[in-house]
């Protein structure tokens, strides 16, 4: 069953295609990859997914009344709050009651990975920013989660943490999207995905469905257009 | 009510407040050390009941000033650090996300219109005004549309233009609203082309001075033209309005 489906998505800036017509979907329960280089219209896909910008062409289906988590490139939360009050505020916007969302924040920061809720955002490093990225994006346990480069910043153990979460909420059944640049985590994490160029789709990706790397196919594709 | 609770949270934690106590402060000693006297025809003037619309008239461009300077940033802020991303997902629409910051600026922007009254209020009770007194609370109430209204203004003018022309068209917008007498004895000297330009102003921007001068009105014991309050109520409203409309395509 799909959780999501893109039809001849299509985005136009300043004249020029950014995303062309492109198609592809999303089943209930797997973790999908979408790959590319720098430009290649990724996170611009996953904002007209989100809604955030408007599409020029195409559509967008989703299951009915599904809840979205979604953890942004690069996350800025309001620098004068601390963790906890992230949380507590994104949490308010989604009427989550008061006595419920106590109850969730420790266990979403632990999740994350994120021990010290008291330090104020502003102080935090990249990596911090990611794993309280990922902890918004749980509020409210959602069906669909869509992480753009959830390992950017992070350093090589917190990327392997990252990734480890990343299963874990995969293992729990939630359908994942996410954009990455680091091959070898997606080919461990993901089940297929789509491989982009200047929006255009080039590839198809299945996990064991060849007997190359993910990362001999990436650099064929990409290198051969 | 979370997006404006946050937003009046990070005013204070960024102490945009305490700036305005410190001119606030200012503007009382100021008052009660005589360092700021008015004479009219060489005349001193020192009774309270003159000084006081005068320095209700100093606030109030001052109040309109610091409303500008606070509601300018809140939402172009937003969108710039891409705060507004989260705020989208999570299906709040764009007047209630707007709305709420705007509100979160007027509260702001009337607290501190609020501490800049309090010293006139301190200057009166130092005075043993006391009838002056009684009437604060309501007066404020009066005195406060202009500068929620300025607010309210330049809250909406910010979502879709660059904050140095609505910088500048907000203040424009809070002089010619507050100088509309000023304005309207100058159209009657000037002539040809400078007339009608004057004309145009005073058609096109209301008049701000109106209802705040009814503040003063009213402390000093003189008759509240009631359609004056009504007429700023309108334009607030308008002002809503105009927020309600302008819509940002992208979050």
């Amino acid at each position: 069953m799909n959780m999501l489906s893109c039809r001849n998505l299509k985005k136009i800036y300043q004249k020029q295609c950014v995303v062309n017509g492109l198609s592809f979907a999303v089943q209930e329960g797997e973790a999908f990859a979408l790959l590319g280089s720098n430009g290649a219209g990724k996170t611009t896909t996953i904002k007209m997914i989100l809604g955030l910008i408007p599409k020029d062409g195409g559509d967008v289906e989703k299951q009915e009344n599904i809840r979205i988590g979604y953890s942004p490139e690069t996350p800025y939360f309001h620098p004068f709050l601390n963790g906890r009050e992230v949380l507590e505020f994104y949490g308010s916007l989604q009427n989550i009651p008061k006595k419920e969302l106590k109850e969730q924040i420790p266990a979403l920061l632990d999740r994350a990975g994120l021990e010290d809720s008291r330090t104020k955002v502003k102080n935090y490093s990249k990596g911090m920013l990611q794993r309280l990225a990922l902890a918004q994006a749980l509020l409210g346990d959602p069906k669909l989660l869509i992480l753009d480069e959830p390992s950017a910043g992070l350093d090589a153990l917190g990327r392997v943490e990252m990734m480890q979460t990343i299963r874990s909420l995969k293992e729990d059944g939630k359908t994942i999207i996410i954009n990455s640049h680091i091959l070898g985590d997606i080919e461990r994490v993901c089940d297929r995905g789509i491989i982009i160029k200047k929006g255009n789709l080039l590839y198809e990706w299945e996990k064991g469905k060849e007997n190359r790397s993910l990362e001999e196919i990436f650099v064929e594709k990409i290198g051969g257009m | 009510m979370g997006i404006m609770k946050n937003a009046l949270r990070e005013r204070i934690r960024r102490k945009d407040i305490y700036v305005v106590i410190m001119i606030g402060i200012l503007i009382v000693m100021m008052c009660m050390s005589g360092a700021a006297t008015l004479s009219i025809n060489g005349v001193s003037v020192t009774e309270f009941q003159m000084v006081m619309p005068l320095v209700m008239n100093v606030i109030s461009v001052l109040g309109g000033g610091i409303a500008i300077a606070l509601s300018l940033r809140t939402i172009p802020n937003e969108y710039e650090r891409k705060t507004s991303h989260l705020v989208w997902i999570r299906g709040v629409s764009q007047w209630k996300y707007h709305g709420q910051l705007a509100l979160a600026n007027i509260v702001s922007s009337v607290g501190a219109l609020f501490i800049l009254y309090a010293g006139v209020m301190i200057f009166a009770a130092v005075r043993g005004e006391t009838g002056v007194l009684a009437k604060g609370v309501p007066a404020f109430l009066i005195f406060s549309v202009s500068t929620a209204a300025v607010s309210l203004f330049t809250s909406a003018v910010s979502l879709v233009l660059p904050s140095m022309a609505a910088g500048v068209l907000c203040a424009a917008f809070m002089l010619a609203g507050t100088m509309h007498p000023i304005l309207e004895t100058v159209s009657g000297i000037v002539s040809g082309v400078s007339r009608q330009l004057v004309r145009a102003i005073l058609f096109i921007v209301p008049d701000l001075y109106a209802a705040e001068s009814q503040a003063a009105n009213l402390l000093s014991g003189k008759t509240v033209q009631i359609h004056s309050i009504l007429g700023g109520l309108l334009v607030l409203y308008v002002c809503g309005l105009l927020l309600f409309v302008l819509r940002r395509k992208e979050a």
